[in-house]
């Protein structure tokens, strides 16, 4: 009696030799040899030939914002699309980005294409911490909205809790490149949501040093806060929440 | 092919469903460049397809305020006939996007996507071989899929394919199977049907007989591409009117298919009409169904 497991594994060893081709990843005669009677290779070669063409589109979408650091894009894409398949069951790490750590892996990057590198990384993180958590997004961006009623909050024996916007990541920039030309190097930029936009922030260590005491906190009041801080007291605290809800990093409830 | 074309537009004194027909919802595959159609009040119907409209920083529903009477979320990466069922956090964003605009239904492709888990990504789907294994792997997907969307409808979509594999039975026969151990609806794209039917050498017609029957209820797909004689092959390309040949089709899918087709979309990715080209396919379309009703 046949192993009721062993058509399922032939499937998916057929699926395992087919993909490659038809994703346009390599060429072999494999597959052709698995095509029914009729079916001719023609239709084979257009369809791998058409996914090639998508993922190159995709990748060009995603890459928008390093294009004008690198000349010879298109052919480091070429040379990144032959090399590397595109991963399966991985939705949360686009291709985009295994394009980046390849390029990082593989190239010779002068400081300034690290930051523009670094810049889009930073972007795909946030995109991926929004879906990763889109009711932990949507509820920051609520609470956000509703600022102008907490104006007064920060002043007021307070019961309300500060919230660190969670779509968020931060990223270090070696050159002006994409700052400021007076701007401090080595210099921390966190970049997170704002609406349905991306923004960025540049934090002095002082300032980085205290974002991240609170995302290790979680919500709490800057009573709580003040009380076990680190790095500041409730005066200082309250100067940072200050500049910090108007960028668009941190709301009350 | 017996495929009866009619080239007419048939629907004299259009009007919106009466209470005493069983109507489908009608309207189009949602682009920005159709969003203008929706006040219209015999488009009823609308699909967003999760791949294009895919935000994660969105804060609100895609539709905005607007509404429709049926709104169906299309998927393109559930890839149900892969040996591997798709990733939770797939399911969990299409379920989302649904629930945020009150969509009534969920449909993606018979089709495979992707070999396995840490394997290779195709980019579209691509035919399964009908094959007993492949049917088996299919129906355990679509198993788990309709039992993570709960009480939202799934429908499955017969591709066009420029290629198929080895089997052992037919793509209607594979596709029936599929219909009857599963219970999921049948996404009828008329025009793969006709594409397909083209390319592989078989009768459309002989396929609506045998699958619409076994289906436990219908969405419809239209559009239109066109044949490539340098390829021999009739390209899906979403880029031209729906061919008349394809209205016959869909004439008889819904004649076939009567009290149980609960929507139709027209589909058109690129070479976008003018607004006078868009409104008159789906008059077109909801005519040929007043028309069908009519005569029940």
């Amino acid at each position: 009696m046949t192993d009721p497991s062993e058509p399922d594994r032939t499937y998916r060893d057929e699926l395992r030799r087919w993909v490659p081709d038809l994703a346009g990843f390599q060429v072999t005669t494999g597959v052709c040899d698995a095509l029914a009677p009729g079916s001719s290779p023609i239709g084979l070669k257009l369809f791998a030939e058409g996914n090639l063409k998508k993922r190159r589109e995709k990748l060009r979408a995603q890459l928008e914002s390093v294009a004008e650091a690198f000349d010879d894009l298109e052919d480091l894409v070429s040379a990144y699309v032959r090399s590397v398949p595109p991963v399966a069951y991985d939705v949360t790490v686009s291709d985009g980005e295994r394009f980046l750590s390849w390029l990082e892996r593989t190239g010779e990057l002068t400081p300034r294409q690290r930051d523009y590198v670094a810049c889009q990384q930073a972007r795909l993180t946030v995109e991926a911490a929004a879906r990763a958590d889109r009711p932990g997004h949507l509820r920051f961006q609520e609470l956000w909205s509703l600022l102008p009623q907490f104006a007064a909050a920060l002043d007021e024996p307070p019961g309300v809790r500060a919230y660190l916007n969670p779509v968020r990541a931060w990223s270090r920039f070696t050159t002006t490149a994409l700052l400021d030309d007076d701007a401090t190097l080595p210099a921390d930029v966190l970049f997170f949501a704002a609406g349905e936009e991306i923004r960025t922030a540049v934090l002095d260590p002082h300032g980085r040093a205290l974002v991240e005491e609170l995302a290790s906190r979680g919500p709490c009041t800057l009573d709580d806060w003040a009380t076990q801080s680190q790095h500041a007291d409730r005066e200082e605290l309250v100067t940072l929440c200050r500049d910090l809800t108007e960028m668009g990093l941190v709301a009350f409830e | 092919m017996t495929v009866a074309a009619k080239s007419a537009v048939d629907e004299p004194g259009l009007r919106p469903h009466s209470e005493n027909q069983r109507m489908p919802a009608i309207g189009y595959a949602l682009w920005e460049e159709n969003l203008s159609l929706l006040g219209d009040p015999l488009l009823t119907g609308g699909e967003i397809t999760f791949e294009r409209v895919d935000d994660p920083l969105r804060l609100g529903r895609y539709l905005g305020g607007l509404d429709l009477a049926y709104i169906s979320v299309h998927a393109l990466n559930l890839s149900p006939a892969s040996p591997e069922p798709p990733a939770r956090v797939y399911l969990d964003a299409l379920l989302a996007l649904a629930e945020e605009n009150g969509a009534a239904a969920v449909s993606d492709h018979l089709g495979f996507t992707r070999d396995g888990d840490g394997g290779v990504e195709i980019g579209h789907f691509a035919p399964p071989p009908f094959t007993s294994a492949a049917l088996d792997a299919t129906c355990r997907n679509l198993d788990l899929i309709q039992s993570h969307f709960r009480d939202l409808p799934f429908y499955l979509e017969n591709i066009a394919s420029l290629f198929q594999f080895r089997g052992t039975m037919s793509e209607a026969e594979f596709l029936t199977r599929v219909l009857q151990r599963t219970g999921c609806g049948w996404l009828l794209d008329v025009t793969n049907l006709y594409a397909n039917a083209r390319n592989h050498g078989y009768d459309a017609a002989a396929f609506l007989r045998q699958v619409v029957p076994t289906a436990p209820r219908l969405q419809i797909h239209l559009s239109g591409g066109y044949f490539d004689a340098k390829a021999g092959l009739y390209m899906d390309s979403h880029s031209r009117p729906v061919p008349d040949e394809v209205w016959g089709l869909y004439r008889q899918a819904l004649e076939l298919g009567r009290g149980k087709v609960d929507a139709v979309f027209i589909e058109r990715d690129q070479d976008f009409p003018d607004e006078a080209g868009w409104r008159a396919e789906f008059r077109r379309a909801h005519g040929i169904a007043q028309a069908v009703e009519a005569k029940a």
